[in-house]
C-alpha cells in the first residue's frame, strides 16, 4: 500500500507537469523517465517551503493536501495527455534482437535491484546516519527544530549543510507507511528513470541496437547497481544532473529555447540533492559561455530571462536557506592544501576497483579516438569541454582541499563520480550520434 | 574460480566494489587491456565497422570478465535475500545487519543493534528523553529510536542514558554515572537493564 501511494503521489504530479511540455519537447519514454524527477522535485519543493521557509508544523493536513493535489494533477494529466499516441511502435532495425537482448538485460538488472531494495532495510552509513535520521526526526517532531542549541537543530544531529530533497522524500514515504526497504524506492526510481532516459536518448541518437547496448553497459556498473537499492543522494543527483545535461545537448543540437530552460531547471535542482550540485550549475554556465564565445548562441534578454528564472527557481529555496542559516557547501574544514598523492585514489577508484567495470577506459578511448572530430565540431567541443571542466573541478576538490582524505581512503571519491558517470553515458551517445550523422550532414557547424 | 566467487556486501560497498585479482593484477586491468586489444583489432581488420560500433562491440566483450562476476553476485544476492520480502521488519533488519557483521567482523555489534532496540522499546515508555552515549554505532541506534523517543545530548535533561558499544569507558559507582574524559559525573542513575557489559540502560534517579 505504502509503495502504491508513494509512487502515485510522486509520479502522477510528475506526469501532469510533463503534460505541459508535451509533445513539443518531451515524448516517448522520456515522459516516464522524467515523471519521477518532476513529481519528486515538486513534492519536496512544497515540503521544503512549508517546513523550512514558512516554518510550518505537520498536523493531519499534509496528507490531505497531497491527496487532493495528486487527484487534481491526475485529472490534469488524464485530460491533457494523448495516451493513445504513446503506444505507436517505431520501425525496428535489422537484427533488432541485439538491442532486445540488451533491453532484457537492463530489465533483469532493474528487477534484481528492486528486489534487493525492497527486501533489505537501510544499512549503508549515510542513508542511516543522516538522510534517514533527518526524515525520522522530522516525523517525530512534526516540524523543523530551529533552536541552534538543540541536538536536533535543523532536524539533523550532524552534517546540517546537506540539502533536503532526499530526506524530505524519505519523510514523505514514511508518512505513507513505508518501513524498512520501502524507502529504497527513492533510489530505485532514480536508477530506473536514469536507465530509461538514457535508453530513450541513445536510441534516438545512435539507433536501437547501439543505444540499448550502451544502456546495458551503463546499467551494469556494479557501484551504480548497488546504489539503486541503498538510499544515498549521489544516484538521485546523477539522475537530475544527467537529465539537465541531456536537455543541454538537445539544445546544442536544435537551439530550441525550451530545451535550455529544461536543462537549467533540472541542473539547478541538483543543488537540492548534494552540495556538489553547484559544480553542475557552474558547468552549465560554462557551456553557455562557450556557446556564446563560439557563436553558437546569441543571448538576448527576451531569451535569457526564462533560462535565468528556470535556473534560479530551483536554487532559490535551498540557497536562501543556506544564506539565512549560515550553512556551508562543505563538511570538511576550509583549507587549501596540496596532496597530489590523492591522485592515486583516482587511479584506484577508476581503473583498479570493480565499481565501474571498464567504463572509464572505454570513455578514454571514446575521447581520444574521436578527439580530432570533437575538436572540429563546435557542439561536441562545447559538450566535451564542459565534461573535462567537471573532471578538472573534481580533481581540484580532491587534491587541493581537505577532501583529499576522502580520495585517499576511497570513501567518497567513487560515489562522488556517479553523476559524472551518468553524464558520460549521455555524452558518449551524443558523440556517437554526431559522428554517425556527420557523414551525411556536411553542414554541421565546425570550428 | 574467482569469476564465480561470491562477494557479500560490507559497509564499504556503498563507496567502492573491490575487484578480484588474477596473479599480480586486478581483473579490471586485464579487462581494460582486452578492450584495447579488441578495439584495435576490430579497427584494423573489420574496416567496414564504424568507430562507435567497434567501441561498443569491444566494450561488450571485454566487459565480461568483471561483468560475469557482477551478474553472478546480483543473482546470488537475489537468491539469498528474496525470502525477506514480506517478512517482519525485525527479521529483515537483523538478517541484513548480521550478514554484514559476519562478513566484516564487527564483533556482533552491528548484528546486535536491532535486538538491543527491541529490548529497549520493551522497557522504556515511548517519548522518553534519551541520551545515547558516543559510539561508532550510535547513528544506527539513534535511527531506530526515532520517532519513538526524544534524543538529547544533554545528560542533565535525559531521563535515560543508553550505552551501546561506547567509544569511551564508563564507570558506575554508588548511583553515580561517570564517563571517561568528563570531570563531572553524568548524574544519578540506576542501571535498569544490562544486555551485556557494553549494552546498558540507565534510568535517572530523582535527587
Amino acid at each position: 500500500m505504502a509503495i502504491t501511494l508513494f509512487i502515485a503521489s510522486v509520479i502522477l504530479p510528475g506526469l501532469a507537469l510533463i503534460s505541459f511540455w508535451y509533445p513539443r519537447w518531451v515524448r516517448g519514454w522520456q515522459i516516464l523517465a522524467l515523471a519521477y524527477g518532476a513529481g519528486s522535485a515538486l513534492l519536496t519543493f512544497e515540503l521544503f517551503l512549508y517546513f523550512v521557509i514558512f516554518r510550518g508544523s505537520d498536523g493531519a493536513f499534509l496528507p490531505y493536501f497531497f491527496a487532493i493535489q495528486t487527484g487534481l494533477l491526475l485529472a490534469v494529466a488524464a485530460w491533457r495527455f494523448p495516451w493513445k499516441s504513446q503506444i505507436v511502435p517505431g520501425a525496428m532495425p535489422q537484427r533488432a534482437w541485439i538491442g532486445g537482448v540488451a533491453a532484457l538485460g537492463v530489465a533483469v538488472l532493474l528487477f534484481l535491484s528492486l528486489v534487493q531494495g525492497l527486501a533489505k532495510p537501510p544499512a549503508a552509513f549515510d542513508s542511516v546516519s543522516f538522510w534517514g535520521t533527518r526524515a525520522r526526526i522530522l516525523l517525530a517532531e512534526g516540524k523543523v527544530d530551529f533552536n541552534p542549541d538543540s541536538a536536533t537543530y535543523l532536524s539533523a544531529p550532524a552534517s546540517r549543510n546537506y540539502p533536503w530533497h532526499l530526506s524530505l522524500l524519505e519523510y514523505w514515504s514514511l508518512r505513507l507507511g513505508a518501513v524498512g526497504g520501502e524507502v529504497h524506492l527513492i533510489a530505485w526510481l532514480s536508477y530506473f528513470s536514469l536507465c530509461l532516459l538514457l535508453a530513450d536518448f541513445s536510441v534516438r541518437h545512435i539507433g536501437w541496437n547501439k543505444g540499448l547496448c550502451l544502456t546495458f553497459l551503463f546499467a551494469a556498473q556494479p557501484l551504480l547497481f548497488y546504489h539503486a537499492s541503498n538510499n544515498y543522494a549521489d544516484l538521485t543527483a546523477a539522475y537530475f544532473a544527467a537529465a539537465g545535461f541531456a536537455f543541454f545537448l538537445e539544445w546544442l543540437e536544435g537551439k530550441r529555447l525550451a530545451f535550455l530552460i529544461l536543462a537549467a531547471a533540472w541542473t539547478g535542482w541538483t543543488f537540492s540533492l548534494k552540495n556538489y550540485g553547484v559544480f553542475y550549475i557552474l558547468i552549465l554556465l560554462m557551456g553557455l559561455g562557450l556557446a556564446w564565445y563560439l557563436k553558437e548562441w546569441k543571448p538576448d534578454w527576451k531569451k535569457t530571462w526564462p533560462v535565468a528564472l528556470a535556473l534560479a527557481l530551483p536554487i532559490a529555496p535551498i540557497g536562501l536557506f543556506k544564506v539565512l542559516f549560515r550553512l556551508n557547501l562543505r563538511n570538511s574544514e576550509a583549507a587549501w592544501v596540496w596532496h597530489p598523492e590523492a591522485l592515486q585514489g583516482f587511479v584506484g577508484a577508476f581503473f583498479v576497483d570493480a565499481s565501474w567495470n571498464i567504463w572509464w577506459t572505454v570513455l578514454a578511448v571514446v575521447f581520444f579516438s574521436m578527439l580530432p572530430f570533437i575538436w572540429r565540431h563546435k557542439r561536441l567541443f562545447i559538450a566535451w569541454a564542459m565534461y573535462v571542466g567537471l573532471i578538472v573541478i573534481m580533481l581540484l576538490v580532491f587534491t587541493v582541499t581537505e577532501n583529499y582524505r576522502w580520495a585517499l581512503d576511497r570513501t567518497v571519491i567513487s560515489r562522488a563520480f556517479l553523476p559524472l558517470l551518468a553524464l558520460s553515458a549521455f555524452l558518449t551517445a551524443f558523440t556517437f550520434g554526431q559522428y554517425s550523422s556527420s557523414a551525411y550532414d556536411k553542414s554541421a557547424p565546425r570550428l | 574460480m574467482e569469476l564465480f566467487s561470491y562477494q557479500p556486501e560490507i559497509l564499504s560497498s556503498i563507496n567502492f566494489i573491490s575487484s578480484f585479482w588474477i596473479g599480480n593484477f586486478p581483473a579490471t586491468v586485464y579487462a581494460a587491456a582486452l578492450f584495447l586489444v579488441l578495439f584495435f583489432l576490430l579497427r584494423l581488420t573489420v574496416r567496414w565497422l564504424s568507430l562507435p560500433t567497434a567501441i561498443i562491440m569491444a566494450a561488450l566483450i571485454a566487459w565480461s570478465p568483471v561483468g560475469v562476476r557482477f551478474v553472478y553476485n546480483a543473482f546470488r544476492d537475489f537468491r539469498e535475500s528474496r525470502f525477506l520480502l514480506g517478512r517482519p521488519l525485525a527479521e529483515r533488519i537483523i538478517w541484513r545487519y548480521c550478514a554484514i557483521d559476519k562478513t566484516q567482523d564487527v564483533k556482533g555489534l552491528l548484528c546486535g543493534v536491532y535486538p538491543f532496540i527491541e529490548g529497549l522499546r520493551q522497557r522504556l515508555p515511548e517519548h522518553s528523553v534519551i541520551m545515547v552515549v558516543d559510539s561508532e554505532l550510535k547513528p544506527y541506534v539513534a535511527y531506530y529510536l526515532y520517532p519513538h523517543y526524544q534524543l538529547t545530548e544533554d545528560s542533565t535533561a535525559a531521563e535515560y542514558v543508553v550505552v551501546y558499544a561506547p567509544k569511551t569507558a564508563f564507570a558506575y559507582q554508588d548511583g553515580l554515572l561517570f564517563q571517561q574524559g568528563r570531570e563531572e559525573p553524568l548524574g544519578h542513575f540506576r542501571m535498569i537493564s544490562a544486555f551485556s557489559p557494553d549494552q546498558i540502560i540507565f534510568q535517572r534517579i530523582e535527587n
